[in-house]
């Protein structure tokens, strides 16, 4: 999700008309309602939402936590596009011509109530594509002795699919998930590629028969919409497209990876690095007691009050 | 159908139409025959030569382009709704339009007289 | 009483311009196109399946008469061949990018950190360019089948 600078940073209008598309369980309707909130430089959507809920109307229900964009919890649609609210300027969307933000639910999940949506069948998609590390040693991996071997480029591959917050924004965009309800969803399939491109991960013929079975990989059409709402910029559409030729390569036996060896953990040793032999110490330290404990510091050095 | 399967025969399809609809096309313009303007190429000497000459390619065209076209809706279709009986409803009435199609554009290029 | 609010937007959303509301997202324009594309070709493609096949029923002077005689000049047959070449390639040179980028997973970059201005590598790569030469140069070819059609 690039960010406009100057549209976040400048002053949004006086006032802004607050729409919200809100369900009421118990009564079983849905409505629109409209609130009009004075704001401030620097308001959220989020921001406007607490507001409305602290002065005008407190039955107003919607989920969030942290407000800073790293627990993903506060996924709307804000104008027709997914996004976190808390990460959302009011100034981004509503412009002086046109001063209004509609707030909807996220698209393709179940309302419990106003903003609130149901996350259950998003987890049971991510606990499908076993989001762990599997191992063929059973011994090793309940009881580890060993350490894994990893290399800096194999941590590369995959670094950035586990900066997923499971937001749901991804899913809310997607076209194919908004119609197919089998389809595991791009943040299901990222997670799947983000451990078969883990080197530490062994479980790659299971995971492929399953992804296989399953047939949700070959359902992405790469519309991108994925990639492009994701406020981590983890790039589903990416790896779906590399799942996709992992199977094709897999069913055509051509399917190869190099899994990380289990290896005795670093000894570390005690001994100091040696100095280089131009280094000079400063006079009155005395690198041996230092490395025992805190350095003392000679009283006369000390400044007064 | 698996999924994989139907979605090989997709990229298969379309690699091969890539080729064959450029030429299906090309063949249409009218300096490849020496004729004065589109509709010319169409007329019965040119087209039966052409019929006879190519006709593995012609029908090569026909079975591709059935497949990656039904195989294409029957995909959309197998979105729109996912119950069970939709999906068998959709499969079957796919085959038999493949069946169908195919038949039809068999036969045009069989049965075509000489002019 | 509906306990849950069911917010599936279903199919329609392959066809809905939301697109447009997403920032920096033609691949979901270019995804439409395609749907939209597809469906006119397999249309016409299959009237045009059957329609041949009066070559084979009634002999060629019906073929001349009613089919050869219809392209020419500006009518709605000629109109619709000429829609449905328009959409033939653009579905053909989406088509080819679509297959490079989904079954071999060629030109959508590299994984990398986040790094400002914060957009997914897969959106950066060579397919993002891909797509503007696609939309050009169907415009072009299409323009260029236009004049041989109707102006030769």
């Amino acid at each position: 999700m690039p960010v406009d600078l100057k549209a976040v940073t400048r002053r949004p209008p006086e006032v802004v008309k607050v729409r919200v598309k809100r369900f009421h369980p118990e009564k079983g309707q849905g409505w629109w309602q409209t609130y009009e909130i004075k704001t401030y430089r620097g308001m959220t959507v989020l921001d406007a939402l607490l507001k409305i809920k602290a002065e005008v109307d407190h039955t107003l229900v919607f989920r969030y936590s942290c407000r800073m964009g790293v627990c993903g919890s506060c996924g709307v649609v804000v104008n027709g596009e997914p996004r976190l609210s808390c990460q959302t300027q009011i100034s981004e969307k509503a412009t002086p011509e046109r001063p209004e933000v509609v707030v909807e639910p996220l698209y393709n999940f179940p309302v419990l109530r106003d903003l609130t949506t149901d996350f259950t069948e998003f987890f049971e998609k991510h606990r499908k594509v076993r989001p762990y590390l599997i191992r063929l040693d059973k011994q090793e991996r309940e009881n580890p002795a060993l350490e894994y071997e990893q290399r800096p480029e194999e941590l590369e591959a995959f670094y950035e699919y586990t900066l997923c917050i499971s937001c749901g924004l991804c899913d809310a965009a997607c076209p194919v998930y908004a119609s197919n309800p089998r389809f595991l969803g791009p943040q299901a399939l990222a997670y799947a590629y983000r451990y078969l491109a883990d080197s530490r991960d062994e479980g790659w013929r299971l995971r492929l028969e399953e992804l296989e079975r399953d047939g949700s990989v070959y359902r992405c059409h790469f519309a991108a919409s994925c990639s492009s709402v994701c406020p981590k910029v983890v790039d589903p559409a990416g790896a779906i497209q590399r799942l996709r030729r992992a199977l094709l390569a897999y069913n055509l036996r051509l399917f190869k990876k190099r899994t990380a060896k289990n290896v005795e953990p670093m000894k570390v040793s005690a001994e100091r690095w040696p100095l280089p032999p131009e280094a000079r110490l400063m006079e009155g330290v005395d690198l041996e007691a230092q490395e025992k404990g805190a350095p003392v510091i000679p009283k006369e050095k000390l400044l007064e009050d | 159908m698996r999924a994989g399967i139907s979605a090989l025969v997709q990229y298969v399809t379309a690699f091969l139409l890539v080729f064959l609809v450029s030429w299906h096309l090309a063949l249409r313009f009218p300096p490849v025959y020496g004729v004065e303007d589109f509709p010319a190429t169409l007329m019965p000497e040119v087209l039966y030569k052409e019929i006879t000459g190519s006709w593995f390619l012609l029908s090569l065209l026909l079975v591709a382009v059935v497949l990656h076209g039904i195989n294409g809706i029957r995909t959309m279709l197998l979105e729109w709704n996912t119950s069970r009986n939709w999906t068998l409803a959709v499969n079957a009435a796919s085959l038999l339009a493949a069946i169908v199609l195919s038949a039809i554009g068999i036969h045009t290029i069989i049965a075509v007289a000489p002019p | 009483m509906k306990r849950i609010l069911e917010n599936r937007l279903g199919i329609w959303a392959s066809f809905k311009l939301m697109g447009a509301t997403l920032n920096n997202n033609p691949e979901r324009i270019a995804f439409i196109l395609h749907r939209i594309t597809g469906i006119i070709l397999v249309g016409f493609i299959f009237a045009h399946i059957v329609s041949t096949n009066s070559l084979a029923r009634n002999g060629w002077e019906s073929w001349v008469a009613v089919e050869v005689e219809h392209l020419r000049g500006i009518n709605p047959i000629s109109i619709a061949f000429f829609i449905a070449i328009g959409a033939a390639v653009y579905h053909g040179l989406n088509g080819i990018r679509l297959l490079l980028v989904e079954a071999l997973a060629l030109w959508i970059g590299k994984p990398e950190r986040p790094k400002p201005p914060y957009v997914a590598p897969s959106l950066k790569g060579f397919q993002r360019k891909a797509i503007y030469a696609v939309f050009v140069l169907s415009i072009i070819i299409w323009a260029a089948i236009g004049y041989v059609m109707f102006f030769w």
